[in-house]
């Protein structure tokens, strides 16, 4: 009886821990997004040599975020920080149409590694702000992620710079991780 | 009570360890960043610049007081570099694309930045219209001179307009003019005169008062739509319901007398009549993807109702009936124009629920491209309004 409520209450006091893998090109706003949910602001970045890593608590989930830079060059070194991840979110500047298609081919590189085999992945259409953003359902069909079989995906909106549409990505993850 | 202290000996000691560990990472690290920072910092500035350039370019919300200490020294200039590059004169005349350049951005009170500006403006227009390098001071002056038409940086001329003798002593001044002759400048001056070049312009002091910004209105207001002042009136305020349904506390709820201004996409709301501040953020109400209109209330007359984004409900009344229709035509004519579009969400699985999330931030559409995006929204709801009104109301509650 006694370990029954000791694992009702961890359940609810307990934090989960949850390793969060951030990446996407260059300039697509992942340190905006990080330090967005980490402090609630927007801070002046520069372009992220190396990763920011932070966590931020949401939903008695403790998400711990790997914010690594998307500069062409440091990319391959992205399979370095896949061990453990169990999400993955991408981050695409969806005004930026000539670099759609890289964004796809970067993820179907990477969605085809085992260490992420079991990864849920959140995509975060950003600067939805911008003119001539692409819309959900255009971003959905340039990634190709409706021929992604066996893998739960999400794709969702936002403005980092105001920081509408981040929780409810969150709400997406946290929803994944506690049905596992 | 042996064990216990030699337990807090070992503590202490295994933290005074994982101190200096700390430490030495410290050190390490802070030595290997200074490293990356140096061998990488013409990059970043490139590619800082870069991004605020583009800012600049793309976001009214960019262009705040708050953009000029960001804006120093290397950084300034690199941006400016990058940021007069977004625009394409082409074969436009000088005094077009001048037009075209100060609408975006221009910061008053700040030579410095205005004498980048302007260098980078004559490099770039020459490079766009092809002509030789060395004209590049001729169009330099060009450019200063019929700025000070209306800028006017040093402050002599205060509230008077430069006159065209002023204007061709000006640039006789500087005399190294071969190119542009007398009655050129004199038709430069009469089509400024004509058409003023409107400035965004972006004021170092903190708070502009509401006369000002309506003498502002002309300039660019459909760049800038967040700051215009579209009514303003006494409205008395009652909370009906708060974020999310939940109801008000008992005093609350009361009707309570306020002056309310209509800024933009934000209705301010202040108790004292006399001060028109924007730091009291308390009585703040957003109106995107608000929506208003007129409703009976028996105790009370010309009352309207609102009905905000994160659906809290207020009731207003004014003061007649002219202003209960003036109030609700302008709330929902500014919200239709200005609300952006919502963001949607799409997921793997097809009957998931995909919440809308509704953004505050003006829209950049244009009045035109609103209108599609309105009526898109509409054929998107009317799929599942049509269907849920054809259900027919047979089910076991209403035997």
């Amino acid at each position: 009886m006694g370990n029954f409520f000791t694992s009702i209450l961890s359940r609810l006091i307990v934090k989960r821990p949850v390793r969060i893998l951030m990446v996407g090109l260059d300039a697509a706003g992942k340190t905006t997004v990080l330090y967005k949910l980490k402090l609630g602001e927007v801070v002046t970045t520069i372009p992220t040599l190396g990763f920011n890593v932070e966590t931020v608590d949401y939903k008695n989930i403790s998400f711990t975020v790997w914010d690594v830079g998307g500069q062409d060059v440091i990319r391959r070194l992205w399979r370095h920080y896949f061990q453990n991840t169990m999400g993955l979110i991408f981050v695409v500047d969806s005004s930026d149409r000539e670099r759609i298609q890289e964004a796809a081919l970067e993820l179907q590189n990477m969605l085809e590694e085992d260490a992420l085999r079991e990864a849920a992945v959140l995509v975060l259409a950003n600067k939805q702000d911008l003119p001539n953003a692409m819309s959900v359902h255009e971003m959905t069909e340039k990634l190709r992620l409706h021929a992604l079989k066996g893998r739960p995906w999400y794709v969702q909106s936002t403005c980092a710079v105001i920081g509408t549409g981040l929780y409810e990505g969150l709400d997406w993850i946290a929803a994944q991780m506690s049905k596992r | 009570m042996k064990p216990e202290e030699d337990e807090q000996e070992e503590a202490a000691s295994g933290a005074a360890e994982q101190k200096e560990v700390v430490r030495d990472f410290h050190q390490i690290n802070s030595g290997k960043m200074q490293q990356v920072k140096s061998s990488c910092n013409s990059r970043g500035k490139y590619w800082q610049g870069n991004i605020f350039a583009r800012d600049l370019r793309y976001q009214d919300a960019f262009r705040c007081p708050e953009i000029i200490p960001q804006l120093n020294e290397d950084l300034a200039e690199m941006t400016l570099r990058i940021h007069v590059r977004h625009f394409k004169f082409g074969s436009m005349s000088l005094i077009e694309a001048l037009r075209s350049f100060l609408g975006v951005f221009w910061l008053k009170d700040t030579p410095e930045i205005q004498h980048l500006l302007i260098t980078h403006f004559s490099h770039w227009s020459i490079q766009c219209s092809e002509q030789l390098l060395n004209l590049q001071p001729h169009v330099y002056y060009m450019s200063w001179a019929t700025t000070l038409l209306i800028a006017d940086p040093n402050g002599d001329h205060k509230g008077r307009k430069r006159t065209c003798e002023e204007f061709i002593v000006d640039l006789k001044r500087v005399n190294c003019f071969s190119q542009y002759n007398l009655k050129e400048w004199k038709d430069m001056y009469e089509s400024v005169k004509r058409k003023p070049l409107l400035m965004c312009r972006v004021i170092a002091a903190e708070i502009s008062k509401p006369e000002d910004s309506d003498c502002n209105s002309s300039v660019g207001s459909e760049n800038k739509p967040t700051t215009m002042i579209y009514n303003k009136g006494s409205l008395i305020r009652k909370r009906v319901m708060d974020e999310n349904g939940g109801k008000p506390k008992r005093g609350k709820r009361a009707w309570k007398p306020f002056t309310a201004v209509l800024q933009g996409l934000v209705l301010h709301l202040q108790k004292n009549k006399a001060t028109f501040c924007k730091a009291d953020k308390k009585n703040v109400i957003r109106l995107h993807h608000a929506v208003a209109y007129p409703v009976d209330y028996k105790k009370r007359s010309h009352v309207l109702c609102l009905r905000t984004a994160d659906s809290r409900l207020f009731y207003f009344q004014a003061e007649s009936e002219e202003e209960q229709t003036s109030w609700t035509a302008i709330i929902n004519r500014i919200t239709a124009r200005y609300s952006a579009r919502p963001l949607t969400s799409s997921s793997c699985f097809i009957t998931a629920y995909c919440p809308q999330v509704l953004p505050s931030y003006p829209t950049t559409l244009t009045i035109e491209q609103q209108l599609e995006s309105h009526k898109d929204q509409l054929k998107i709801l009317s799929n599942p309004t049509e269907k849920y009104a054809a259900l027919s109301l047979k089910g076991r509650y209403f035997r």
